[in-house]
């Protein structure tokens, strides 16, 4: 061979065909998404997929303070937002449940607010256990799309059912939906309708040789994914997993869950442990903000530990009040705000909507404050997610109408 | 915890990464501990990767690749993983002989001649002839500066002359025997 010929270039036409997988066997990636991912990292927003919005329709800015509310008739698909989950068994909104105690005064501060909801939460007559716990949400985020000279919105909404099994003989049920896209508002619908009315959006990621995500106006089939309740993974892993939700900076089981702290300061300790052993999440304000919303909002405790959450919630710093508001499905309630710099450098202000009348979290949203040095309301709509049912319950789960997730 | 929209959007980002590099942060974990344990590897690698989903960079790669080699050390006992290695860098060589296209004994030999060097020499080469990547990446995926990467890649170079030289001789004899002392530290 050649004294001339570089090590490196022979190396590299020594590669073994062995360094490759065989075609066809890379598992799905749903086998890693289906596992609970720190809150922390999900709000953080991603700095070159920014929503960055032109300005604010007018009818926007006017109940801006609340929510912004979709009439069916900005919508493209004909699937408004009250168009429901497709084979949903009828839902329980929360606002439907009876209020458990007559209305008092209506509270004014975050603290009121909070304090109200804790009360309420823990003299509510749900149930405190069943086979399964359920629940049951729709999303909503935004993308900005189209020409470069005329960019507009569209509202891109999906559906989540999950039925957790509490027992390791139930099986549980993980379905989830694309709703479809629509333009967001009038505005957003007209320079759509200028860009040709287009039903299929590719919306370009921001990973190194990635294909596009393609957004679709079309609703899709309900999808039957892993079930989350089930310990999945092999070997040392399968124990790691038998955690399935997720709480300050790691897994926990609903045994842990089930234990956790009645008192707010000693709940906030027990937070503050998790951090301390994280390599996910570490200890802030915003850390504890997410912790205590995700106890109130989505995780399977007793009402005696949401009333704990909304407890710490009402002492904690940056918690501020907006005053009555609207979810995205017009259910009327009253919102609290915390807002972060995320790492895009916009202020991201994460918004709680609760019924104070029962202490039901109804809806998050997450909404944009611009990247002044402090935050500047009141912004732009990001995302929501709505909460259509939320409890334990010893009822038949759904059934999906589609095949396992493929891979 | 569950699926909110914001996960929706992570888990789009993730899935788009997942199928640009599921290959190469395969051949890493193949090229550092052997096919047998490279499937479980890429998991670790994947699952961390979705955990911290946020603080990944733009150019995921070397960051990838830095929590594969992680993984490889942390994972298995040294001499599970060398095992598993030894298998590896065999069937390497018996690869490379059985093909029956040009420049066969000279890709048995340089295949030979890699598996005679420190685990430390591999890395940093295949790092740049196999995995692609830029001296600068392959520092970062080592985590040492790229200046101390130019002087240890200038060593590890010469040592890879070095055993070409001998190897030779050995790969057309007979195929190589590898004992785990000779390459681990």
């Amino acid at each position: 061979m050649s004294r001339k010929r570089a090590e490196l270039t022979m190396l590299a036409d020594a590669r073994p065909r062995r360094l490759d997988p065989a075609p066809g066997s890379r598992p799905d990636a749903s086998r890693f998404t289906a596992h609970p991912q720190p809150a922390a990292g999900r709000a953080a927003g991603w700095p070159t997929r920014r929503v960055i919005l032109a300005g604010v329709a007018p009818t926007v800015a006017v109940v801006a303070a609340g929510a912004v509310f979709l009439t069916a008739g900005t919508t493209g698909g004909g699937t408004g937002p009250q168009a429901g989950l497709g084979a949903s068994s009828p839902a329980v909104a929360p606002s439907e449940a009876p209020a458990t105690a007559t209305a008092g005064p209506v509270p004014r501060t975050a603290r009121e607010l909070l304090l109200v909801a804790a009360k309420q939460s823990a003299t509510g007559d749900a149930a405190t256990g069943g086979r399964y716990w359920v629940l049951e949400q729709e999303h909503g985020v935004l993308h900005e799309v189209g020409p470069k000279s005329r960019r507009y919105r569209i509202l891109d909404r999906s559906s989540s059912r999950l039925w957790y099994a509490l027992s390791p003989s139930d099986e549980g049920v993980n379905l989830t939906r694309e709703l479809g896209a629509a333009p967001f508002t009038a505005e957003d619908r007209a320079a759509w309708q200028a860009d040709g009315s287009p039903t299929q959006w590719a919306l370009p990621m921001d990973v190194p040789d990635a294909p596009p995500s393609i957004v679709t106006s079309a609703p899709g089939p309900e999808v039957a994914g892993l079930d989350l309740s089930k310990p999945h993974g092999a070997g040392k892993r399968a124990a790691e997993n038998d955690a399935p939700y997720y709480l300050a900076g790691g897994p926990i089981s609903a045994a842990e869950l089930a234990g956790l702290p009645t008192e707010p300061a000693t709940l906030k300790a027990r937070l503050l442990q998790r951090f301390k052993t994280s390599e996910i999440e570490s200890a802030s304000d915003y850390s504890l903000f997410t912790s205590a919303k995700s106890l109130v909002f989505d995780l399977p405790v007793s009402p005696q530990v949401r009333a704990a959450a909304y407890r710490m919630l009402a002492d904690m710093r940056g918690v501020t009040a907006l005053g009555a508001v609207t979810d995205q499905r017009g259910r009327s309630g009253m919102a609290v705000a915390f807002a972060r710099k995320g790492d895009g450098g916009n202020w991201v202000q994460t918004r709680l909507i609760i019924d104070h009348r029962t202490g039901q979290a109804l809806a998050e949203e997450s909404w944009d404050l611009g990247t002044g040095r402090t935050p500047k309301g009141p912004g732009t709509f990001r995302y929501y997610s709505v909460v259509l049912r939320l409890g334990f319950t010893d009822d038949i789960p759904p059934k999906g109408q589609t095949t396992q997730k493929r891979r | 915890m569950t699926a909110t929209q914001a996960e929706v959007e992570a888990s789009r980002r993730f899935t788009a990464m997942y199928a640009a590099h599921h290959a190469r942060v395969y051949a890493y974990a193949v090229s550092r501990a052997g096919r047998e344990l490279a499937d479980d590897i890429v998991s670790e690698t994947f699952l961390v990767a979705w955990r911290k989903l946020a603080t990944i960079p733009a150019a995921p790669l070397p960051w990838l690749l830095g929590v594969a080699r992680n993984a490889v050390r942390e994972r298995y006992r040294d001499e599970v993983r060398q095992a598993s290695l030894a298998d590896e860098m065999r069937a390497w060589v018996d690869e490379a002989d059985a093909d029956v296209a040009d420049q066969v004994t000279e890709r048995a030999a340089v295949l030979a001649a890699l598996a005679r060097l420190t685990e430390d020499d591999r890395e940093l080469l295949t790092l740049l002839a196999w995995h692609d990547l830029s001296s600068r990446e392959a520092a970062q995926v080592i985590g040492c500066s790229t200046a101390t990467f130019f002087v240890r890649l200038h060593r590890a170079r010469k040592r890879l002359r070095e055993a070409l030289s001998g190897a030779h001789q050995v790969a057309s004899r007979s195929p190589i025997t590898l004992r785990t002392q000779e390459y681990s530290r």
